[in-house]
């Protein structure tokens, strides 16, 4: 694969990262981050779901394997899922996948994320996709040869 | 019988047929060989020895860039699993496995004679219950025979089987080959033991046809093997356990990779059940199941393809069997033991079978025999 080696190669690395974000609450969040102007990196392509609750495990493992350097998972905060429960499940899932999987394969923990963010909280969006593009660029590329 | 006729229409001999009669592109395009459980159960049947199997894995190698169909989505568990496997085989990646799970009174270390190729069960305690304690019991058998602490890797990469087989990605498997081969090299390892079929018949026998040294090099041991020979030079015993009052009736699955996936000198079927006749002394009672040895029903889902009603179904006609014909069903693939064990969440009337691993059931019941008492006493 050239395109990962110039990844490693360049001196300013710009991490390729994906966000799930649910549809009623984080994807609400990124709209408002985007009509209030705030700015942020481009370095990340969101995937809308339904529901944090939605993502499984082997999407953010496929997007790894697929060459993301980093994964954002996120959904309405506790207690505000539109579908009641669906983001209690998303961490239960999520806090499994970290632990036994993700630390197994000696990947960075750091790579992949769950964080919570609620319609109306588009600066926190904004910051926290900021935040962790620029932790993803400390780590450098998850390939490398 | 192919063994997956059983629960659909599925005719191995028809589809060889339509191959030699130049029909290939055809049987390709309509997708038939992804179904197929590489159980080889026709191979044992067929008079003129196609290997039928084989010839599925090799089919899935070419199906899956000429089909527009979606692969992913006959893998079991949405991929999880054969996805940790191709993540692995990335020779970026450096598994930093969980070794909580190792007792304490077991010495390991990472340079050794003895190797003891865990496979990728840490992994699967993401959705499995309790298939730490198949590694827990193998290593606790090694460490009380062997003298010198035990190889254990901490950055072990998976054995490819499940590519391999399940969806012919033959060149992950040949990474993941030689990333194995390069740590057994630098483990300075001679003997390699593994509690799971597939992981022993992958490296018995994939593994010398791309390294052509490599059974010179090591040595490959299933648990059951391994026990056998201990037992034969006297080295261990088995003994009864002091809570068995009323006598159990047990039986045996036979994993089809110990099966009928070796050669016909490898006689692992009669090595096990010769000890299982030792354990009739010891208040156990050994039961056939109908199809047992090379007849043995499938689990019905194979490399993790292919979970269905159908194989469902088949799960169904083990329990059956085995429910007749004991309490506590044994088999040697860690596997099996997910994928039956599954089952019996969905039927009440199956529950109360007990399965467990090969080494599960041995831990309780080996001894070891103290040479050098035995001296003393003869002098
Ligand atoms: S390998 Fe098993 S499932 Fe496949 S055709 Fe042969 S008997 Fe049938
Ligand atoms: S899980 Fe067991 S029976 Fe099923 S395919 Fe694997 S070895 Fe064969
Ligand atoms: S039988 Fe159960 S454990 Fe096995 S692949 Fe199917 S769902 Fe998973």
């Amino acid at each position: 694969m050239p395109e990962a080696k110039n990844k490693a190669v360049k001196q300013d690395f710009e991490p390729d990262i994906l966000v799930f974000c649910c549809n009623w609450c984080s994807y609400a969040g990124a709209d408002l981050a985007g009509v209030s102007r705030f700015q942020y990196p481009p370095n990340m392509r969101i995937v809308r779901v339904m529901c944090s609750g939605r993502v499984d495990p082997s999407f953010v493992l496929k997007a790894l394997k697929e060459g993301a350097d980093g994964v954002l998972i996120t959904g309405c905060h506790i207690g505000d899922c539109h579908y009641i429960s669906g983001n209690e499940y998303a961490k239960e899932r999520f806090e499994k996948l970290h632990r036994i999987i993700i630390k197994q394969l000696g990947i960075n923990e750091k790579r992949v994320r769950l964080e919570w963010v609620s319609a109306s909280e588009g600066r926190r969006f904004a910051d926290l996709i900021t935040e962790f593009t620029n932790e993803i660029r400390g780590l450098g590329p998850l390939k490398f040869y | 019988m192919c063994q997956l006729s059983k629960v659909q229409i599925y005719t191995p001999s028809k589809i060889i047929q339509l191959i030699l009669e130049g029909f290939e592109d055809k049987v390709l395009k309509s997708e038939v060989l992804w179904d197929c459980l590489t159980c080889n159960q026709c191979l044992k049947d067929c008079p003129e020895n196609i290997n039928f199997a084989d010839l599925a894995r090799m089919a899935r190698y070419k199906m899956r860039h000429t089909t527009n169909k979606n692969v992913e989505e006959l893998i079991a568990h949405k991929g999880v699993y054969t996805t940790i496997s191709e993540i692995m085989s990335r020779p970026y990646i450096n598994p930093d496995r969980n070794l909580d799970w190792v007792p304490k009174d077991c010495p390991i270390s990472d340079k050794g004679n003895l190797l003891y190729y865990v496979g990728c069960l840490p992994f699967f305690n993401y959705e499995h219950d309790k298939v730490d304690s198949i590694a827990i019991s193998t290593l606790q058998i090694l460490s009380k025979i062997e003298k010198e602490p035990i190889v254990v890797f901490k950055d072990e990469v998976c054995c490819g089987h499940d590519l391999y087989w399940g969806q012919g990605k033959l060149k992950t498997f040949i990474k993941l080959a030689k990333k194995n081969l390069e740590m057994f090299e630098n483990a300075g390892v001679s003997t390699i033991v593994t509690a799971c079929a597939e992981c022993y018949r992958t490296l018995k026998i994939d593994y010398p046809e791309i390294f052509e040294d490599f059974s010179e090099k090591f040595e490959v041991k299933h648990i059951i093997e391994y026990i056998y020979e201990m037992w034969k030079e006297g080295e261990i015993e088995f003994i009864s356990s002091s809570e068995l009052s009323e006598e159990i009736s047990f039986t045996y699955h036979d994993p089809c990779r110990l099966s009928r996936f070796l050669p016909k000198e490898n006689n692992i079927t009669e090595k096990v059940r010769e000890i299982f006749k030792e354990f009739e002394k010891l208040n156990y009672k050994f039961n056939e199941m109908a199809h047992n040895k090379s007849n043995s029903l499938c689990c019905g889902v194979n490399s993790w393809m292919n979970c269905n009603e159908k194989s469902k179904a088949l799960r169904y006609k083990r329990m059956l069997e085995a429910k007749d014909a004991g309490t506590v069903m044994v088999t040697s693939c860690p596997k099996c033991r997910i994928h039956l064990s599954c089952l019996q969440k969905d039927y009440e009337n199956l529950a109360s079978i007990e399965i467990v691993d090969f080494s599960e059931f041995l831990i309780k019941h080996i001894k070891i025999i103290d040479k050098n008492n035995k001296k003393e006493e003869s002098e």
